[in-house]
């Protein structure tokens, strides 16, 4: 045993707050960072002989403290890869931000570029994978478009044949009575009811990300459909960011337990969808070069993992 | 030609992206520009690929013809005129629907729109223009838009298309006049130049006018100068084309901010005519360097319509020759050099030598013919040196040079920081030693540097020596026929 210390285990809860939280405790206790291990509670995996385990609650004033300290001293590049780090999913995810909070803080170097440091090299690889599954979820996720009177259960026949859901009374003249095909490809005499028929839907799009990015994802889709509804469920880690057009987004979390309707909902499909996903396919069919077929090359590009939800690969065994 | 009443859109669809499905570029990349925060898209300068064909090119535009209705006879085209297949028409409404819809279920970025030529240049200009228009005014988005140039259009029509697209290109087809001339009787330099320098003229007088006014309150030194040096001598810096300045085409009511923010690109076709790859390269650095291009795509050449005249490139399972699309690779690993990497054409290809090596890439084969600069030692070399070296990319010389100011680097740390050591490790010295000791020659370095799998074999094995005979020591003459 190193100097005949019992090693502590810190286990902190599953986020940032709570690792800066243990990152504080580990400070605080005096007891030396080399016999402190920050680890996820629930992720111990196999349990280590002659060390002792610790449970530390999170602690909003212990973690603001290190966090401002993080800001002030380290920059907010740096806070931004800590930040990124808390979000993956690896397992040394809590070690990695206390050893580079270590060294950090007792050096007053540009730390981001000591690449010799291990926990900075991980940092970075931590950094650019999670930054990576982010970009490929811009890429790959699909979004479906509901209507919005299927939230407040007003329409009935949301699944299969049941159309878009619009009262005719209420959709703008040119919309309205067009029973022999979708609205979607009526003549609009004007902008304005483009903008009215779009804003009595919403978009929803289910991920399965190896990180807990959802909330990575909304800023970046808040951006691009400042005019939509739209919600995004993470399937895996049961998150979900919400954004409601003109009023903002956030992050909800739980949300099969607390709102099982929302999944109900995000499961359900329209004819719409259909027709669009139809016509993609046709577009995506049609731009394969036969001559270049190259499978390896698409499936580097393009793991089987993100094709759940797109519809050129729906039915196909690859 | 067939002539076909009430096509559904998804006939419109299948006809026209297929037809569409030869031009190569389907980037998105070259501008960042933000929400609004009301209306729908913005685009992101890396751009972003949405779907990966069985051919893994990525599908990341609604990619397809205004019309493939055509009156030109280009005889590598699939619609050129004499051709009996469907033709068909978008209205610009079917366009706008279709790339807001594909762009809200996030299928695509943004839309990639050519067309045919029927009945004139400026008709099938004006068409696009009015369903680009459409989509930008009427629906309000703010996604990507890639637009063709059409040759012979008006200038007053392509500077107002200038001014809501993104991207415009219009392609060089081939590498030179007389091959044009050959394969594509209805087009000439004449009419793919001018619009290319029209629009690079409009480009910068844009970048002018914003250095300009950009920061008007603040002193801005670089901006003043940039101002200074440009204002006055626009004309003559682009000698050889119409020199343009924005009064004689004003900018259009509700136009985007910039004039083709994302540049112009072209394609050439490569092995339908027998151009050797030093002239295609020294027409790229031409294209780049006067005609402040930001990409030029190569394409391999597909014999669609079997024409007699031309070379057959697929092989008998209807695939395209590997030497072909090996060709392609080495084109665009080059392109990347002249690019990025602060090559000429000159350092890598001579009219002697005018093909690419098909076993290293352009890079190794560089360093392999100047082997005096070489090895180079990391923690001191310049950046500019840190990219001649194989295996190391622009991100990782980056790395280097910022991860040297705190420490000493060491071959693990090289591969930490993302350097191929498999390649790099003949070339670099750290702390002034190699990895291994190597013999610094180019014939034993090209033997470690060639692939396992393009290695040749002989007799079940992988060639790991060279057979040497009387002929390669000079003791003999070749007999005369060898």
């Amino acid at each position: 045993m190193d100097g005949g210390k019992t090693k502590h285990i810190l286990l902190a809860e599953n986020s940032l707050e709570g690792i800066l939280s243990a990152v504080s405790y580990a400070y605080r206790s005096r007891y030396g960072h080399g016999f402190n291990k920050i680890m996820i509670a629930g992720e111990e995996g196999t349990m280590e002989l002659f060390s002792e385990y610790i449970d530390i609650p999170s602690d909003p004033e212990a973690a603001g403290e290190v966090y401002r300290a993080i800001r002030s001293k380290l920059g907010l590049k740096f806070l931004e890869y800590i930040e990124y780090c808390a979000l993956s999913g690896f397992d040394d995810r809590a070690e990695v931000i206390y050893r580079a909070l270590i060294l950090g803080f007792a050096n007053n170097i540009d730390i981001l570029n000591y690449r010799k440091a291990d926990c900075i090299s991980r940092l970075h690889d931590i950094y650019k994978n999670v930054q990576g599954e982010v970009h490929h979820w811009t890429e790959f996720l699909r979004f479906k478009i509901h209507d919005i009177s299927e939230l407040t259960g007003m329409n009935a026949g949301t699944e299969g044949d049941g159309g878009t859901g619009e009262g005719p009374g209420e959709m703008p003249a040119g919309i309205a009575g067009s029973s022999h095909a979708p609205a979607v490809f009526d003549e609009y005499s004007s902008a304005e009811q483009y903008r009215q028929y779009a804003a009595k839907q919403f978009l929803t799009a289910v991920t399965e990300p190896r990180h807990r990015i959802v909330s990575l994802l909304l800023p970046f889709f808040e951006d691009r459909y400042p005019s939509e509804n739209f919600l995004i469920y993470d399937k895996v880690h049961d998150e979900a960011a919400i954004f409601a057009a003109g009023k903002g987004g956030y992050v909800a979390q739980r949300v099969s337990e607390l709102q099982p309707e929302t999944v109900r909902i995000i499961e359900s499909d329209n004819s719409e969808n259909a027709r669009m996903s139809d016509l993609w396919k046709i577009f995506y069919d049609t731009t394969f070069i036969r001559e270049r077929e190259n499978r390896a090359l698409q499936r580097s590009l393009l793991p089987l993992r993100f094709r759940g939800d797109m519809a050129e690969h729906k039915g196909k065994r690859e | 030609m067939v002539v076909q009443e009430k096509l559904t859109l998804e006939d419109k669809l299948n006809i026209l992206s297929a037809a569409a499905k030869f031009d190569v570029s389907c980037t998105t990349s070259g501008v960042d520009r933000g929400g609004n925060g009301k209306s729908l898209g913005n685009t992101v300068a890396a751009g972003i690929c949405h779907a990966f064909a069985a051919d893994g090119r990525c599908v990341s535009l609604l990619k397809v013809l205004m019309t493939n209705e055509c009156i030109f006879e280009c005889k590598y085209c699939i619609n050129k005129s004499s051709n009996d297949i469907p033709r068909a028409t978008f209205t610009p409404e079917e366009v706008a629907k279709l790339t807001m819809e594909f762009y809200r279920r996030n299928f695509i970025e943004g839309l990639f729109l050519s067309s045919g030529i029927y009945p004139t240049p400026q008709e099938s200009m004006e068409r696009m223009l009015a369903a680009i228009k459409l989509l930008r005014l009427k629906y309000g988005f703010r996604g990507y838009i890639h637009v063709k140039t059409i040759p012979g259009a008006e200038e007053a029509t392509i500077n107002e298309m200038g001014w809501f697209a993104d991207r415009m290109s219009i392609n060089l087809e081939l590498p030179t006049g007389e091959s044009l001339k050959a394969l594509a009787p209805n087009k000439s330099r004449k009419t793919i130049l001018p619009p290319m320098r029209f629009i690079q003229n409009g480009r910068k007088a844009d970048e002018n006018q914003y250095a300009l006014t950009a920061e008007p309150v603040e002193f801005n030194p670089s901006a003043y100068e940039a101002s200074r040096r440009f204002d006055k001598k626009l004309p003559e810096s682009c000698e050889g084309g119409t020199a343009v300045s924005l009064k004689s085409y004003p900018k259009p009511r509700a136009a985007m901010k910039h004039f083709v923010p994302a540049g112009q690109s072209t394609q050439m076709i490569i092995g339908a005519t027998p151009e050797n790859d030093y002239q295609i390269m020294s027409v790229t650095e031409g294209l780049y360097q006067k005609f402040g291009l930001k990409r030029v795509f190569y394409s391999s050449f597909i014999n669609v319509n079997h024409d007699p005249g031309l070379p057959d490139t697929a092989d008998r399972n209807g695939h395209l020759s590997r030497t072909l699309l090996d060709r392609e690779h080495r084109l665009y690993q080059a392109d990347w050099l002249l690019r990025f990497y602060k090559f000429s054409v000159e350092d890598l290809l001579t009219p002697e030598k005018p093909d690419f090596n098909m076993l290293v890439d352009p890079k190794c084969d560089y360093a392999l013919r100047h082997l005096e600069l070489f090895p180079v030692e990391i923690n001191r070399a310049s950046y500019d040196m840190l990219l001649k070296v194989p295996g190391i990319g622009v991100k990782s010389a980056l790395h280097i040079v910022q991860a040297r100011r705190t420490c000493t680097l060491d071959f693990n740390d090289l591969k930490k920081i993302g350097v191929v050591l498999k390649r790099a490790v003949y070339f670099i010295t750290c702390r002034d030693k190699m990895l291994y000791p190597v013999k610094m020659t180019e014939d034993n370095l090209l033997n470690y540097l060639i692939d396992e799998d393009k290695k040749p074999v002989i007799g079940g094995e992988r060639l790991t020596y060279q057979q040497l005979n009387f002929f390669d020591l000079g003791m003999l003459k070749m007999p005369a026929g060898y």
